[in-house]
């Protein structure tokens, strides 16, 4: 009866609501902690379906370090046209440095090249370039794709929407 | 993992799915994802060109219109083939800057007039910036008017 009355004299609030040890006595209780994993689950398959629909395009364009392409709103997405890259004054196809007079002869071989990627045989090419450079600086290969036959001179530019 | 089959008499039937896998290969998807993602799209503006020394004098040409950029940055258009008084119209630059919003505005107003106008040629000078020329071929294009040339004058 004296023990009872000393135990009720001195419960603890605190132990009595803790988790680990309620009571405070000294009977050892394993501990097992369960983690909610289902709506971690979702979350996850949400964000890889999300990331699978909006993975882009399938072609892609490298960038050239330098080069600061204008913007548009109303673009199309990238095809297999070839590219062709001004940069610091030089003409590149397909990484290499192409002479401004051997323009027309470098675009006729890549249409014939390239011939099979085309839809109806209308060869197009891509030209990047930076937003900040004179028009008059693509003149060169806008003449020589004309005469090289490429009715298509598409433009890279960075899409705004 | 089932668990059950007490020999009391209430029997539970608890299915428990080991989630563990799933996240991590849902972890691993998510990796790749996000490392292989392309975050700046680009996309390209079609422009159509002549081919060498295609004669369009005696063609029947369609309705179209002539833009010029100037070198002080205001616009010059010019209606072809349009049945119309007016042919030319001028947007001047605002501080300097091509004024956009008003090119935007006319381009508009000039589709809605002329539905048919479906062609414009763009003459650049010399001096016109890239990203300017690129920027008047798509505003006709936000304008739809689709097929766009591009001639250095």
């Amino acid at each position: 009866m004296k023990n009872n009355f000393a135990k009720a004299k001195f419960r603890s609030p605190l132990k009595e609501g803790s988790h680990i040890r309620p009571f405070g006595n000294s009977i050892k209780k394993t501990i097992v902690g369960t983690l909610a994993l289902t709506s971690l689950v979702d979350a996850f398959t949400i964000l890889v379906i999300y990331l699978v629909v909006n993975s882009g395009p399938g072609e892609t364009l490298d960038i050239e370090a330098g080069i600061n392409l204008p913007t548009a709103n109303v673009s199309t997405d990238l095809d297999s046209s070839p590219v062709v890259t001004y940069k610091e004054g030089n003409f590149m196809i397909d990484n290499k440095i192409v002479n401004t007079k051997d323009l027309t002869q470098a675009l006729s071989n890549l249409r014939e090249k390239t011939k099979s990627l085309f839809k109806n045989g209308e060869a197009s090419i891509l030209v990047q370039a930076d937003e900040n450079i004179a028009f008059d600086k693509l003149q060169p290969i806008m003449v020589a794709s004309s005469y090289a036959g490429i009715r298509h001179v598409k433009f890279a530019v960075l899409q705004k929407d | 993992m089932i668990s059950g089959g007490n020999s009391g008499n209430k029997k539970t039937l608890e299915f428990e799915l080991n989630l563990v896998p799933f996240i991590d290969m849902l972890s691993t998807c998510l990796s790749f994802l996000l490392l292989t993602a392309v975050w700046t799209y680009v996309g390209s503006i079609d422009t159509t060109q002549a081919i060498g020394a295609e004669n369009t004098a005696k063609a029947n040409n369609p309705p179209s219109v002539v833009v010029q950029l100037d070198k002080d940055n205001s616009f010059e258009f010019q209606l072809k083939d349009v049945k119309t008084n007016q042919r030319n119209f001028v947007v001047k630059a605002s501080q300097g800057q091509p004024n956009w919003e008003r090119v935007n505005k006319f381009l508009k107003t000039l589709k809605h007039t002329y539905p048919e106008l479906k062609t414009s040629v763009v003459l650049t000078r010399p001096e016109v910036t890239y990203g300017h020329t690129i920027k008047i071929v798509d505003s006709l294009k936000k304008a739809d008017i689709l097929d766009v040339g591009i001639s250095p004058i």
